[in-house]
């Protein structure tokens, strides 16, 4: 996300998200953190958030109010946020484990990223948070929703951001039709910018993505 | 009857792994305008006016995260030092080190991250010093007490790279060789000859 209004058009038009028509669930064990989660989503618009103290009570609510996004904390009693991300991801067990979830913790630590990224969570924002980091986050899941990948170890949105077509590295999954691990950049260092966004958003539409061939859409994986 | 999502989604199997395509349901939410000016710019501005609506409870919100630090603290200090006591420790000052900056103490979370670094890669093999964790506790409530609100102030910088320093030389002494591998994330620099740390 950029000063320049450019960096939001596309075909000559803004893109604007109608806030007052998502609903949240936040959990988060720290009553304070709820309230300013709950105040920024007020600003950008939204009228329906729904609030857990733990993960437990967040799995509750989840089934209970369907929400469209989930913003969760990672260290809560009975269940954590990692616990509740996995609970959410079973495939048979919710209406809709693909909903997209917002961890926002303070262990930021990179192994820490990549646990939360393995457990099925969507986006991750670190503490201290702020509308701006925020706000593109849940652009990002809007705008730029990603295959689901489901393997005998993994379900969740696909761990890779970037395919990069000159890797020549080694390939843990190459070999049967040719699925294959590309390396991807951690979660953590990935900034999410409006304009490349609305790139990915055209190229997506653009394109079915169970057209693409199995090196682009192919299975999820840590890099080697 | 609508379909749930599951019912909805594509599904591309592979040898190992299945691609599946959910329907994308917030796309309803997404309009394009033609509109002048930033919207994203705008929107933020929104949510930061509506946080600053709340600001003036933020005090005593931090006032209440150092009480739950310094109960922990004291928790530990008369049970003594085990994974429980460690763990409730850990978590007080983990909320000081998300929260903080957003109440307006970016110090007080800086401070907390240190403790947090301490606790994290401690090793078990010892008690971690309690006049180190004590130095963090009340350097935290200071910060608050005298109301320092930038991350650049003076002592409140000076206090920071100091607990810092005593932090670092603590972990490169416990972890020896180990250090390596968490020097690079350090908020404050080893120094040259780590000191003693005495509990």
């Amino acid at each position: 996300m950029g000063r320049d209004p450019a960096a939001f058009r596309g075909n000559g038009a803004m893109i604007r998200i109608e806030f007052h028509r998502l609903r949240f669930l936040v959990v988060d064990d720290n009553m304070h953190m709820r309230r300013i989660v709950r105040q920024l989503l007020h600003g950008f618009g939204s009228r329906e958030i729904y609030e857990a103290e733990d993960g437990a009570a967040g799995l509750e609510a989840f089934n209970g109010h369907n929400p469209d996004i989930v913003i969760t904390d990672w260290a809560m009693p009975i269940l954590d946020g990692l616990e509740l991300t996995q609970m959410i991801r079973k495939p048979d067990a919710n209406a809709n484990p693909y909903v997209p979830i917002i961890m926002l913790s303070g262990h930021s630590e990179k192994n820490r990223v990549m646990q939360a990224r393995d457990a099925g969570v969507t986006e991750f924002l670190a503490k201290p948070i702020a509308a701006k980091a925020l706000y593109e986050r849940i652009l990002s899941v809007v705008l730029n929703p990603r295959p689901f990948i489901r393997t005998a170890t993994y379900f969740g949105p696909d761990r890779r951001r970037n395919v990069n077509p000159n890797y020549s590295g080694p390939e843990r999954r190459k070999g049967k039709e040719g699925g294959e691990t590309i390396p991807v950049a951690p979660l953590a260092s990935q900034v999410v910018h409006a304009g490349r966004l609305q790139k990915e958003t055209e190229r997506r539409s653009a394109a079915s993505s169970l057209r693409q061939s199995p090196r682009s859409a192919g299975a999820a994986g840590s890099a080697p | 009857m609508v379909k749930s999502p599951i019912q909805q989604a594509e599904e591309k199997k592979f040898s190992d792994h299945t691609v599946i395509v959910p329907p994308h349901r917030l796309k309803s939410v997404i309009t394009h305008t033609h509109e002048e000016g930033d919207i994203a710019m705008d929107v933020v501005a929104r949510a930061e006016a509506a946080l600053s609506e709340i600001k003036h409870e933020f005090r005593a919100w931090m006032n209440a995260e150092c009480d739950a630090l310094e109960a922990a603290r004291n928790v530990l200090r008369g049970d003594g030092q085990s994974v429980e006591t460690m763990r409730k420790l850990s978590h007080a000052a983990h909320e000081i080190k998300g929260h903080a900056a957003v109440l307006g103490f970016p110090l007080a979370g800086r401070i907390a991250g240190i403790l947090c670094r301490l606790l994290t890669y401690a090793p078990n093999s010892g008690p971690v010093p309690l006049a180190v964790i004590d130095s963090h506790v009340d350097a935290i409530r200071a910060v608050v007490r005298e109301n320092i609100h930038t991350a650049n102030d003076k002592i409140g910088k000076e206090i920071f790279e100091r607990l810092g320093a005593i932090v670092e030389n603590f972990l490169a002494q416990e972890l020896g060789a180990g250090y390596a591998a968490i020097a690079a994330d350090a908020p404050v620099a080893l120094a040259a000859k780590p000191r003693a740390v005495k509990s």
